[in-house]
């Protein structure tokens, strides 16, 4: 797949590199360099030619590392992208965390992690808790065990786990206390348009990103078995599972049929479209008034029923544009704070009780337009963040988790649904 | 008693005393010393960054640790030595103290050694040929890891000298019974071929016996040996074909892509195509016509097309089509793209859109992946808007996005627009246009003017959201602003003299050339219906013409040209032959040919019907000037502007009192003839499709290919109206853009193979192979075998069988296309809505029907299946398949129906059960 991989940070530097078919010298990335130079950090095309098309550099960037890939071959470059993806998430899981200095402190085993998740070129050993197994993530314990220097595995009391017919669990794994937790995330991202020719306040577009993260601390060979409440949100298309599960028997019955990989994994994955008359849990309402020079805003942020769940962590940010002076804010609740150089508004509510419902908060900003510009013209807008405990926005709830096992398990659930992008544009 | 028992107590509380005297004095040892080394430990831990900061390559230290004896200082030792390896320096100097420690039988070092050893072997080999024995004792440890790590570090130092030793090897761990050894030495096989590719036909036969691989987890990787070493011998898969679809479904995300890649080319090479193609464009043309629209929906042809695109499918494709389906629900984007082009290049197109739709969800994950998944879906709408077109809001952009992302996007946006969604994109660019990254209000500027020209009744909408911005302090968006108002306007000619007007009014302000230029060519388009403006302007530039770009001296040129075939008056005569001679004597030759040509050809043709008390006039004019011109000649060009402003400063002062004169004698008359003229010969003008002012706008060096006939025609004419008529004929000509057919865009994206890096970089990429053509029928049917045929036990043990979806798809193939077929025959509308459940509960019944042959096992995992659907679907019941099942199954139904758990552990108990009674 590939040839090379490279490791840079920030400033392009070369932090690790790791050769696969033959040495390929750093100074290959000249080209890549040259075209970072001219471009923000995000905005670089993930291909780019090299040595005038003899090569191709695809990379990825995160938190301030570059991950790129020296191609010489044809390939698949979505899977040169998911392959990158995958070893930025495996070194994140790793070290929990990755940016510079993790990669730093820990290059030997990043190294290492390569030659066997990769051979020659090719994806060898990938899946994340098998690696863990080979090569074991770094922990203050086990170091101090390296230098009393007492065995691994007599202090752990674990025995070498011998591969077994699946590839995401070994064989011969214990537990003494077997446990299970399910996490079900929901993130709502909503662009509402207030503004233009006709104004309606239903969401204009917007889509739930959910997923199930799941951690198992399960002995032997469980089958764990998920039903849900009010599956039919989702769609086929919509769906993607981790590869334990079992996708046909969830095409037919809708019901999750899996053995678990040791440790915390990604269960599921969903996406569904908001419908327009979607019930959100918070509402918001802006007016916005323009006269001769002077302007006047109002926001009202009604907080609904929820089912006795309560809104937390509520902040709404107003963006106005950069030539208004004198802004005054008024508000009865909350705390807001006025950002004089990006002209922006931080209206913190904080938590919101379910009871009683509905609740309505109140924000006015009025200010003045000096130069009397249009401003129409010029882009504003609000941006709004909350959180729920125990609540999704699609109404998806676990019903029933089952492990098919000869021992008692204690099994956890939550949820936790947040606001992501949430925009109302003026 | 009492005081015995008292001192006794007290003896053996000396005695614990003391005991425990000396336990906490050792915890006290032992805490001390933890501590300190704890305190130690923590101090090399923060240590540890700066190891990797350490740039002396220490080469004695790193010995001394390696020859240590603990295993701890060797582990040290050689992750200071590999950690120098990761940072690309050069430690060979090591490699015989490395190579010692390569018999350490903790799993740890060996890792560390081999790691070392794969980087430097190649440069050492003499010494590296000590390891080999070593390796060739592990290939039969009895752990698996150990023999896996072997083999793979064995063909991983490319070493020529072992190569026979190297594929013993290889043969026998293919044979291993540890699925993590035959992946490694599958894996192997490629290094081995790469280095020796004369020997082909050895690996070649080594492959062809992996193909036989029964575990999903290797089969993958066979596949991407075979692909990698004779991915010509398709003749090698098709007593494999059915299997690898079976197969597919458990395959880990990179083996699927493997196996994906390689059916794809087999399908396209096999089968008879699916789909009509003639059909398909049919079909094509009418979505493009959206008035057409319903009609189509409603035509019997293309519900014709439907069902022969149904029949034509061969049921061995369909069984790989089916069998991609569950796939999509894979984590892997990779998995999924590939799984749509499949669907794109293989499958009935009534069949992709669904599959289509699966790309979706992937349009908000991470950017570069959203980059590949756009490329992807972008040809897709150009070919089929209609599948993507109700989820037009889903590529709405981001304003947080990189700029790459924003570009695909907006293609696609201008691509699913269509008259119904017009009011939604509007309302998106509303927003977008007022956006404060300049760059992005360009590239919606852009969008706009193509999608006006995909959809004229737009344009008019579109004109008043870019005149709001026309003000815009960037020059750059004000100048494509222009741009695109310019493009609009030719879309719409009639009745723009307002917004030409107001356009002219802020001229000045601009500075742009580019937009500059733009406006001109715009302004001397419609001086027709603007002519009192024009004078001024092309006085403003005459005067300032020197210092303009080259491509705004142009448009000067056309501008003057133009208004003097409209209005040839005397003082615009004289300002266009100024014009003309100050372009004369410019630096650029091209120009200088242009303003001759345009003397000739316009000013001296018009001057032959100007009455001689004007020429007389003129020549005064024309001393002046060509006293000028000797001075000029003289002096430098930087000097000439100054004499030249001052010249306009006299010459504009005549042409004010020339205006004065003219105007009310000559001017109405002429100017009422000529419009009548230009009303006349309009409809002409419009079939003479004169492209030439909008090819001097975009290349320059076209300017003088002109049209013969025309300026016989100027040469030739009798009256100064017929000149002026041919005159503009030739310079303002039709309106009609040049249209680019939209046919070479399609072809562009359709170059390379969807999904392939050729494609996404838009240029071939060294190893690209097109995929093959459709043949003319289906080859070699019987070549494919059925799976079951050779299915072994051994490759799937019972216990496998447990974790894979596999057991969930478990079909008989021949009854699988059995059902097809049936289903076939039985009604067309039944087949038409044949969903994927639909096709496994179906499989499911007919695989009970012919289930004797299966293991006890297989029919246990069925009736599960079986059970639930029953409590689901209880029409779906035949009375055949109640017949059929075992009592076992039975009983195990009637539990299911009360309690789920319940069930769920007796199976795994009857599972446990009948493995004690296999063995």
């Amino acid at each position: 797949m590939f040839d090379s991989l490279f490791i840079l940070n920030k400033q392009r530097r070369i932090i690790i590199e790791k050769h696969w078919k033959s040495i390929i010298s750093g100074s290959i990335l000249y080209d890549f360099n040259e075209k970072a130079d001219t471009e923000d950090e995000g905005n670089i095309v993930p291909f780019t030619p090299l040595l005038n098309g003899k090569y191709y550099a695809a990379h990825i960037y995160r938190n301030g590392v570059y991950l790129v890939a020296i191609l010489k071959n044809e390939v698949l470059p979505i899977m040169v992208i998911e392959f990158l993806e995958h070893i930025y998430k495996t070194i994140k899981s790793y070290f929990s965390g990755f940016n510079e200095n993790v990669i730093k402190e820990n290059f030997v085993t990043i190294y290492q992690l390569l030659e066997e998740m990769v051979d020659n070129g090719e994806p060898s050993l990938t899946e994340i808790s098998m690696l863990k197994n080979i090569i074991p993530p770094p922990t203050i314990f086990s170091k101090v065990m390296n230098t009393v220097q007492i065995p691994k595995n007599l202090i752990s009391g674990k025995t070498p786990l011998t591969p077994s017919k699946i590839p995401w669990r070994r064989e011969g794994i214990k537990y003494n206390g077997n446990e299970i937790f399910i996490d079900l995330k929901e993130e709502i991202n909503i662009i509402q348009e207030c503004s233009g020719e006709d104004v309606n306040d239903t969401v204009s577009r917007g889509y739930i990103k959910g997923t199930l993260l799941c951690d198992s601390k399960l002995s032997g060979m469980p089958e764990v078995r998920l039903t849900f409440k009010n599956s039919r949100v989702l769609e086929d298309q919509s769906t993607s599972f981790h590869p334990c599960v079992r996708y046909a028997k969830f095409l037919k019955d809708r019901v999750l049929s899996f053995v678990p990989p040791d440790g915390s994994f990604k269960l599921m994955e969903y996406m569904l479209d908001v419908s327009s008359h979607q019930n959100l849990p918070v509402y918001v309402k802006p007016q916005f008034y323009i006269r001769n020079g002077e302007g006047k805003l109002d926001v009202s942020v009604t907080v609904k029923r929820t089912n006795g769940k309560d809104v937390e962590d509520l902040k709404v940010n107003i963006g106005f544009p950069n030539n208004i002076q004198n802004l005054k804010i008024n508000s009865i609740t909350g705390v807001n704070r006025f950002d004089q150089d990006g002209k922006t508004v931080l209206w913190n509510i904080g938590n919101v009780m379910s009871n009683p419902a509905p609740q309505l908060f109140q924000l006015t900003a009025s200010f003045t337009n000096p130069e009397n510009v249009d401003l129409n013209e010029y882009e504003k807008y609000i941006t709004v963040n909350f959180k729920l405990n125990m609540y999704t926005f699609s109404g998806l709830k676990v019903d029933s988790l089952n492990v098919v096992e000869n021992y008692s398990t204690y099994k956890g659930f939550r949820s936790i649904s947040r606001a992501g992008q949430y925009i109302l544009r003026l | 008693m009492n005081i015995g028992s008292v001192s006794a107590s007290n003896s053996n509380v000396q005695k614990i005393g003391t005991v425990a005297y000396s336990i906490a004095k050792e915890a006290a040892k032992f805490s001390k010393k933890f501590s300190e080394e704890i305190v130690e430990k923590s101090r090399e831990y923060s240590q540890s960054t700066q190891l990797y900061d350490k740039y002396h390559v220490d080469v004695d230290a790193i010995k001394e640790l390696l020859d240590s004896k603990y295993e701890a200082e060797k582990i040290e030792g050689l992750k200071r030595a590999v950690g120098f390896i990761a940072k690309g320096r050069d430690c060979s100097a090591l490699f015989p103290s490395v190579v010692k420690n390569v018999a350490v039988n903790s799993l740890e070092v060996k890792r560390l050694v081999y790691d070392y050893l794969i980087r430097y072997a190649s440069t050492e080999q003499e010494l590296a040929l000590l390891a080999v024995n070593t390796f060739q004792k592990e290939l039969s440890d009895k752990n698996p890891e150990v023999r896996a790590l072997a083999i793979r570090v064995m063909s991983s130092i490319k070493i020529p000298a072992i190569m026979t030793i190297l594929l013993q090897g290889i043969k026998k761990t293919l044979k291993d019974d540890s699925i993590l050894v035959r992946q490694a030495a599958v894996n192997s096989l490629i290094k081995c071929y790469q280095m020796d590719p004369e020997n082909k036909p050895v690996y070649v036969e080594l492959v062809t016996s992996a193909l036989k691989e029964g575990s999903p987890y290797v089969i993958g990787n066979v596949i991407n040996a075979f692909n990698k070493i004779c991915p010509e011998r398709l003749d090698l898969i098709h007593p494999h074909y059915r299997r690898l679809c079976f197969l597919l479904i458990d395959v880990d995300g990179w083996g699927q892509l493997a196996i994906l890649d390689l059916l794809l080319k087999y399908g396209k090479c096999q089968f008879k195509c699916p789909y009509n193609d003639d059909n398909n464009k049919k079909q094509d043309k009418t979505n493009d016509n959206n008035t057409n629209k319903l009609d189509s929906f409603f035509n019997n042809d293309n519900d014709e097309m439907f069902y022969n695109s149904e029949e034509n499918v061969d049921k061995d494709l369909r069984l790989l089509l089916d069998c991609c389906k569950p796939v999509l629900q894979t984590y892997n984007i990779a998995v999924v793209l590939k799984i749509v082009t499949i669907f794109y290049y293989l499958a009935p197109r009534n069949e992709f859109k669904g599959v289509a739709l699966n790309l979706l969800r992937y349009v908000t994950k991470s950017y570069e992946q959203q980059y590949l998944v756009l490329q992807t879906i972008l040809p897709i709408t150009n070919k089929m808007p209609d599948i993507y077109r109700p989820h037009i809001k889903s590529f709405f952009i981001n304003k947080g996005s990189p700029y790459y992302i924003k570009e695909l996007q907006m293609k696609i946006i201008v691509n699913l627009t269509d008259v119904h969604n017009s009011n939604l994109v509007y309302n998106e660019f509303y927003s977008y246009i007022r956006n404060e990254d300049p760059k992005f209000v360009i590239l919606t500027m852009e969008a706009i003017a193509t999608l006006t020209k995909k959809i004229p009744v737009l344009a008019e909408l579109f004109l008043r959201l870019l005149l709001s911005r026309i003000m815009s302090k960037n020059e750059q968006v004000s100048a494509e602003c222009i741009i695109v108002i310019r493009k609009l306007l030719q879309i719409y000619p009639e009745d723009n003299s307002e917004t030409v007007k107001y356009l002219a009014k802020i001229l000045p302000s601009i500075t742009v050339p580019k937009a500059k230029a733009n406006l001109l060519w715009l302004i001397g388009q419609y001086c027709q219906s603007i002519v009192i403006i024009v004078p001024d302007i092309l006085r403003t530039f005459a005067k300032s013409f020197t210092k303009e770009d080259l491509q705004v001296k142009y448009q000067i040129l056309n501008m003057g040209a133009k208004l003097v075939s409209v209005d040839p008056q005397p003082h615009n005569l004289l300002l266009f032959e100024y014009v003309l001679k100050l372009a004369r004597y410019d630096i650029n030759y091209d120009l200088r040919d242009k303003a001759r040509f345009y003397k000739a050809l316009i000013l001296d043709q018009i001057r032959k019907f100007i009455p001689k008390q004007q020429q007389q006039q003129e020549k005064k004019e024309n001393n002046n000037n060509t006293e000028s011109k000797k001075e000029e000649n003289k002096k430098e060009e930087e000097k000439e502007e100054n004499e030249k402003e001052k010249e306009d400063d006299k010459k504009e002062e005549k042409e004010e009192k020339e205006e004065s004169k003219n105007e009310n004698e000559d001017g109405q008359k002429k100017e009422d003839k000529k419009e009548e003229n230009i009303t006349t010969t309009e409809g002409k003008e419009d079939n003479e499709d004169i492209e030439k002012d909008e090819i001097s706008l975009d290349e320059n060096e076209n300017e003088n290919e002109n049209d013969n006939e025309n300026e016989m025609n100027i040469l030739n004419s009798k009256s100064l109206d017929e000149l002026l008529v041919n005159l503009q004929k030739l310079l303002i000509g039709s309106n009609s853009l040049t249209q680019h057919s939209n046919s070479n865009i399609e072809d562009e994206n359709e170059r390379y193979t969807l999904g392939s890096l050729s494609h996404s970089v838009n240029c071939y990429v060294k190893g690209y192979e097109p995929l093959p053509d459709w043949p003319e029928t289906t080859l070699n049917s019987s070549a494919r075998q059925d799976y079951f045929d050779e299915h072994t036990e051994k490759s799937f043990s019972s216990n496998d069988k447990r974790f894979k979806n596999f057991a969930e798809l478990h079909t008989n193939p021949s009854s699988s296309i059995t059902t097809i077929k049936t289903s076939k025959t039985n009604s067309t509308a039944n087949k038409r809505y044949i969903t994927l459940d639909d096709f496994y509960n179906e499989d499911d019944d007919d695989e009970d029907d012919d289930s004797e042959e299966e293991t006890e096992e297989d029919s246990e995992e069925e009736s599960e299946k079986e059970s639930e659907e029953e409590s689901e679907e209880e029409s779906e019941d035949d009375d055949e398949e109640n017949d059929e099942d075992d009592d076992e199954d039975d009983e195990e139904e009637d539990d299911d129906d009360d309690d789920d758990d319940d069930d769920e552990e007796e199976d795994d108990d009857d599972e446990n059960d009948e493995e004690i009674k296999k063995k």
